[in-house]
């Protein structure tokens, strides 16, 4: 996958670019928020990584520039710490999603790959699968080996996510977000709890789990390898 | 004390202003009164001259001429002690009796200087008049030698006060200036008291409260403000940097052994990761804190909208149920479903509050606990309570419970920030919302109440 990185820090650049890299990925990074601009008018790339504040030009104001001349590469917003509410700004402005400063990079990693995944999916799918789970998302269902399991709302939510992420980690952080709306750090052990719940319904009765842990980073959703 | 700051204070100058006023007026009242009362004495005088003319006048048509002469003769001397003049002339001008040469004759009244040889007493200006009488002059008049010193004593006497009030009123205007000044100087000293960081110092206030000390009063309030205000920011950046010192001392020495643990050829894994958990909690009050902050500075504020709290309400309450069993505990929700129970307000924010309320009930209660979470009206306001019967906070702390950074296990050993009551304090504040934490006996309950619709 091609990134750009636009990041005025040379030490938080350096990491991430050596991260993205160990994890396969190419990286073109400028440290200016007109250069973050003019690459994206001329070259083509999977996801943009842009700095709230740059010098040059905010990230924010190159988003707009890039939605006004009709990009639609995917762009995640850096942002500084506490500013937990320029989110819904960045978001209006274009951004596909927002990631508070200091970040883990592994959260990083999963929204990256989570943007690249959300454009080709926006395909209203009736029906999610991972190996012999269903998620019917019309009658709100979900059949496990033709059984029907019982959700709670959150539940569902928890689950619909984690399957149409099939294959990739999605994190405590995102899994916040976009459960829960929650754009703060709640403290508390929700996540953890609705999974093991979620567990308890559709992996425990079976033989094959099918919601993997991944340390430090979050969860996955996958059949036997 | 600088005597130059009573002169020219403003006390000062309005009494000297009003002995000025006083003097003018004195003097107008003086020159109006003085002419008044001159006035009136001629009047009398002329009517008692009058009186003793027709007395005379009836002597001469009843007895004749020489009874006339005589009766004046007869006379003069006794009215000259009341100094009373009577004098008899004939046509030539020659004093027929009587004890006074009149001088040249004349007509009507006159003013005249008159003297009487070996009687001092008699000498003195007079008012008299001269009548024809049959073939005689008659002049009768009356010193009024009185009249002018009562003139001079009447100007003496206005003399007199006016110098004795002015005297008086810059006195009193000096020791009123002189107070008001020392007052004004308390308040200098205090203000820079308080300036230079003793913030207990206070503005005196005397018993007859006149406008500094209303003054003061206002600014005693301000100062006690702004000291309350000093007194948290001070105590809260000592928490700061107690909470702060903690996890980064931890992450310090962890860091320190991983990398003890790498030379010597061993897996640092463990400790890196504990590093990084200490390193996460510390971005988590950063985080916690700027929110706070930007809270508190207004910046904070998303759009206020209708914000349906039974429905947020219920949806964290599901959520928040879970929590709560995987912690051997309970949660109920109880919501008064009859009643439009929507209010004005940031949902990010509300929503924080709330999910802030129950996990501090989680954390900090004991397996077994019932928590309730509720929401309804009181008296037309929409209250939210959040109560569980797990070991509450004393008395005397639970005010302390929404500053920042405390905790009620002294120790500090939970996990928590210590900043969750903190943060929902501030929220609660932007919103307008009464909060009150009661005794649940046992256990504690957090009431907010929002602000009853206009």
């Amino acid at each position: 996958m091609k990134i750009l990185l636009a990041e005025d820090d040379p030490k938080v650049a350096e990491f991430v670019t050596s991260g993205l890299e160990e994890n396969g990925h190419s990286v073109d990074h400028v440290s200016d928020g007109r250069d973050a601009l003019s690459y994206c008018m001329y070259n083509d790339c999977d996801v943009a990584v842009l700095d709230r504040m740059m010098p040059g030009m905010e990230g924010l104001s190159v988003v707009k520039a890039l939605r006004a001349a009709g990009k639609s590469v995917p762009v995640l917003m850096l942002t500084a710490l506490g500013d937990v509410d320029s989110r819904v700004e960045g978001l209006e402005g274009g951004a596909d999603d927002y990631l508070t400063k200091p970040f883990h990079f592994s959260e990083l990693l999963a929204r990256i790959v989570s943007l690249t995944r959300r454009k080709t999916e926006t395909a209203d799918v009736p029906e999610l699968k991972v190996h012999d789970l269903t998620l019917d998302l019309l009658s709100r269902t979900a059949r496990r080996q033709g059984q029907v399991i019982e959700l709670q709302s959150k539940e569902f939510a928890l689950l619909e996510i984690l399957m149409r992420n099939a294959g990739r980690v999605v994190t405590r952080t995102m899994l916040l977000e976009r459960v829960w709306n929650f754009n703060f750090e709640p403290n508390t052990t929700v996540v953890e709890t609705h999974i093991s719940r979620l567990r308890s319904k559709i992996d425990k009765p079976f033989e094959v789990p099918l919601i993997h842990t991944i340390r430090n980073m979050g969860y996955t959703m996958h059949g036997p390898r | 004390m600088d005597r130059g700051s009573v002169f020219s204070g403003g006390s000062f100058r309005a009494t000297l202003y009003g002995t000025l006023v006083f003097i003018l007026t004195l003097a107008v009242v003086g020159v109006l009164a003085n002419h008044y009362i001159k006035t009136q004495l001629r009047a009398e005088i002329r009517m008692q001259v009058e009186a003793t003319i027709a007395d005379l006048q009836s002597i001469h048509d009843i007895d004749g001429p020489d009874a006339l002469m005589a009766a004046v003769a007869n006379i003069s001397p006794l009215y000259a002690r009341a100094h009373l003049v009577v004098a008899l002339r004939d046509a030539a001008g020659n004093t027929l009796s009587g004890l006074v040469d009149a001088g040249p004759g004349f007509e009507g009244w006159t003013t005249r200087q008159l003297a009487l040889p070996g009687q001092s007493d008699f000498a003195g200006l007079y008012y008299l008049t001269s009548v024809p009488v049959g073939d005689f002059e008659l002049i009768v008049g009356q010193n009024i030698g009185i009249i002018d010193s009562m003139e001079a004593t009447t100007l003496r006497v206005l003399l007199a006060v006016g110098a004795v009030m002015t005297l008086v009123f810059i006195t009193i205007g000096y020791r009123m200036g002189r107070a008001m000044q020392v007052k004004l100087e308390k308040m200098a000293d205090t203000l820079e008291t308080v300036a230079a960081g003793d913030t207990d110092a206070r503005l005196p206030v005397s018993a007859e409260n006149d406008q500094i000390d209303r003054v003061s009063r206002t600014m005693n309030l301000h100062l006690s403000r702004l000291s309350d205000l000093m007194v948290s920011t001070k105590s809260s950046a000592a928490a700061i940097a107690h909470d702060l010192k903690r996890p980064l001392a931890r992450s310090y020495l962890q860091l320190e052994r991983a990398i003890a643990k790498a030379e010597a050829g061993a897996d640092p894994l463990d400790d890196l990761e504990e590093t990084r958990h200490e390193l996460s909690r510390l971005s988590d009050i950063f985080e916690t804190i700027l929110r706070i902050a930007r809270i508190e500075a207004g910046q904070a504020e998303g759009v206020m909208q209708r914000v349906d709290l039974a429905e947020m309400a219920a949806d964290l309450g599901e959520t928040f149920e879970v929590v709560a069993e995987e912690s051997g505990q309970s949660l109920s929700l109880w919501i008064d479903r009859g009643q439009d129970l929507s209010v004005r307000g940031d949902a990010g924010m509300l929503s924080q509050m709330i999910v802030n309320l129950l996990q501090n009930a989680v954390s900090h209660c004991p397996k077994g606990t019932q928590i309730t979470l509720g929401v309804g009206r009181v008296n037309r306001r929409v209250c939210l309570e959040v109560a569980d019967n797990g070991p509450g906070i004393p008395d005397t702390e639970r005010e302390n419970a929404l500053l920042h950074f405390f905790r009620a296990d002294a120790s500090r050993s939970s996990d928590g920030t210590g900043l969750g009551l903190a943060l929902v304090k501030t929220i609660a504040d932007r919103h307008g919302v009464e909060l009150r934490l009661a005794d649940n006996g046992p256990g504690l309950r957090v009431t907010a109440c929002f602000p009853a619709p206009e």
